[in-house]
């Protein structure tokens, strides 16, 4: 071996890399060969200098927790795809899925390609209680209220198996209404109470949607698909049932890129939200901690809803006010009397809805309060209505981004089980764009959305 | 449980949902990957923050991944990726603060090397040297540095931190040599001669994993 051969490899004989013949011809040059001694004393001096540089550093006692829940959160979707219990695990919720998710398995036959259970669920729990459910949620999700789009390219599909009717009266003008609709809660009480009677009114049509869901959820979906191939273009006529609502969505979309805005990006609550305290911004470790910024959030939040009613109540537009009020109270009133939304019967359900529209008390703004309702609405297979609260939820935490990606996450869950697909998507991307750092949520609404959606779009 | 069984083998069980698999890859790998960006940005506090994102990303992308390397050169190489964005970043904070600080000032590299729990069995040479010892290791240029101490810290060895670095393996080596002396040339310069720090070899040191 020569003396140039020796010396590029005295490196690698330093460190042990090389095979054991050619270390003992390195070794052999070495012991003739003045330089290579000299160059191996100075790296072998200069390894021993440093060798306090192997002590081991050990980071703080809480690394390991975020770590290991992402890496929970991960294992337990890809693996059994029910994502409900794995959210309520990480995320800011009680760990309440897993009796629903154990009655769920017994509930429905095993699909041929994985599904959660409680999506069958959702297809199964009868027309009746799924109709009215579908019925209120169309006012409930007011998607575009929530999104606050960066980006102008980002369209929304208000609910496309929805059925029509509900949203078919409603003007144009109604993107005010969604913006503003507590501003129009005290002034409007003679409004709310005909939307009431015509959500009743049309419960007969709305036999169809659960057939969709089913339709969908038994994987017939290349119908679905020659449908709506591209779901880019919100004025796309043919969608199912819902083009009744690509109208004020468009609107919407408008008038959301003023409020947007102003808006920093991390804090994705509509128009009417103030920009969140520099205090709060740092994302709460523990989630203890989390729920206390959450309660301080909400008083806050309260206050602002009544600023918004005291000054912008002229600007609301009636019909699309009376509906989002009465379905986003609906809830408020069913949970009040300890009825679970699916029980009721589709008259009740209407007349409780009509009962709290006259109250004319403004909803709970308390994020942990809607969670809640969410919680149970999902337990009790409201799939559609749980997104919704779910969302409002995720608006209501001003200052707990960690907790607001979660409750996205549950709607993009909920709105994959109630298969609404193109919705779910669209909260998923929202929850990306909105939380770029919360990854283990949006990875948990990745996940639930692959489960069920087997659409080729991604 | 799970000791006998290589970082490949614990993320193919964590892909098939055995989150105890991803924990005990996390214990294996948390202290050494965290002690590298320690020692590559001379910040626990930063280094914490990376090593979380780490392994954050590892969590993300271990459905994605496919085994053509070795679990151990994937998990430095995003480590190392994140260290370069850090370092750009900082370039353009530090044009705002080299007034107040100084460029040499690195208060935050020597209290984290003081502030480690000092053994009272180690040689008094020892304590003394770490301080210098960081100063000429952030001293080197990155690619030097990262090079250095990827090798003599973590073990990996010369063809995987090419891969690391998307470089070949002889660009490893050359900085290598570039880094050995440039290290060499600082403890002189500190008045450390590295023949008598030699002498005082630090008792109980653990070696990287292989």
């Amino acid at each position: 071996m020569t003396h140039t051969e020796s010396q590029d490899l005295l490196l690698d004989l330093a460190y042990g890399e090389l095979p054991a013949h050619v270390a003992a011809e390195v070794s052999q040059h070495l012991e003739g060969c003045a330089d290579c001694q000299a160059e191996q004393a100075q790296l072998s001096g200069v390894r021993s200098a440093f060798a306090p540089i192997h002590e081991l550093e050990e980071p703080s006692n809480g690394f390991d927790d975020r770590i290991l829940a992402a890496a929970r959160a991960e294992a337990m979707l890809e693996h059994d795809g029910n994502i409900g219990q794995v959210i309520e695990g990480a995320g800011s919720i009680a760990p309440l899925g897993l009796a629903a998710a154990s009655v769920d398995a017994h509930a429905a036959p095993a699909p041929a390609r994985r599904k959660p259970k409680w999506m069958m669920r959702a297809v199964l729990s009868g027309s009746a209680a799924a109709a009215a459910a579908l019925a209120l949620v169309v006012g409930i999700s007011r998607p575009t209220h929530l999104a606050q789009p960066p980006s102008e390219e980002y369209a929304i599909r208000v609910q496309p198996q929805a059925p029509a009717a509900p949203m078919a009266g409603v003007a144009p003008g109604s993107a005010e209404g969604a913006l503003d609709r507590k501003a129009a809660q005290a002034p409007a009480p003679t409004v709310q109470a005909p939307p009431a009677a015509e959500l009743h009114d049309v419960e007969p049509h709305n036999a169809a949607p659960p057939a969709t869901v089913a339709q969908l959820s038994k994987g017939q979906v290349p119908s679905r698909r020659a449908a709506e191939p591209k779901k880019k273009k919100a004025s796309e006529p043919a969608v199912d049932q819902g083009s009744g609502g690509d109208v004020p969505t468009q609107r919407e979309l408008a008038l959301a890129g003023k409020p947007a805005a102003k808006q920093p990006t991390d804090n994705f609550v509509a128009g009417y939200a103030p920009p969140p305290p520099p205090a709060a911004e740092k994302e709460a470790p523990a989630q203890l901690d989390a729920q206390n910024v959450i309660v301080t959030g909400s008083n806050i939040r309260r206050r602002d809803a009544k600023d918004e009613a005291a000054s912008g109540a002229a600007a609301s537009a009636p019909s699309a006010t009376a509906e989002f009020d009465d379905s986003s109270k609906a809830p408020d009133a069913e949970q009040q009397q300890g009825i679970p939304e699916a029980s009721l019967p589709p008259a009740r359900a209407a007349s409780s809805v009509a009962r709290a529209a006259k109250a004319a008390v403004p909803p709970s703004e308390d994020p942990i309060d809607l969670e809640h309702r969410a919680e149970t609405a999902r337990h009790d297979g409201n799939y559609a209505l749980a997104a919704g609260l779910y969302r409002e939820a995720a608006s209501s935490h001003h200052y707990n981004s960690k907790a607001a990606a979660w409750d996205l996450a549950h709607a993009v869950e909920c709105l994959a089980a109630s298969g609404s697909f193109d919705e779910a998507r669209n909260v998923r991307d929202q929850l990306q764009r909105v939380f770029p750092t919360e990854i283990t949520a949006f990875a948990a609404a990745r996940r639930a959305l692959r489960e069920v959606d087997v659409s080729p779009s991604k | 449980m799970g000791l006998d069984r290589t970082d490949e083998e614990l993320l193919a069980a964590y892909r098939h949902g055995d989150a105890g698999a991803f924990e005990l890859l996390l214990r294996r790998h948390r202290s050494p990957l965290f002690t590298f960006l320690v020692r590559m940005l001379g910040d626990k506090e930063r280094a914490e923050d990376l090593a979380q994102e780490t392994f954050l990303r590892i969590v993300k992308g271990a459905q994605a991944w496919e085994q053509r390397a070795r679990f151990q050169t994937w998990l430095f190489t995003i480590a190392r990726n994140l260290c370069v964005d850090a370092a750009r970043r900082d370039r353009f904070r530090r044009t705002d603060s080299l007034d107040t600080q100084g460029p040499d000032d690195e208060p935050a590299l020597i209290d984290s090397v003081q502030g480690h729990e000092i053994d009272p069995e180690r040689g008094a040479q020892s304590v003394r040297l770490r301080p210098i010892l960081q100063k000429a290791l952030l001293g080197l240029p990155a690619e030097q540095r990262e090079v250095f101490i990827l090798r003599e810290q973590t073990g990996i060895s010369f063809k995987e931190i090419a891969e690391v670095l998307a470089v070949n393996e002889n660009t490893v080596k050359s900085r290598m040599r570039y880094a050995i002396e440039g290290l060499r040339k600082a403890l002189s310069a500190a008045g450390v001669d590295a023949d008598t720090a030699a002498d005082d070899p630090v008792p109980g040191v653990r070696l990287g994993r292989a």
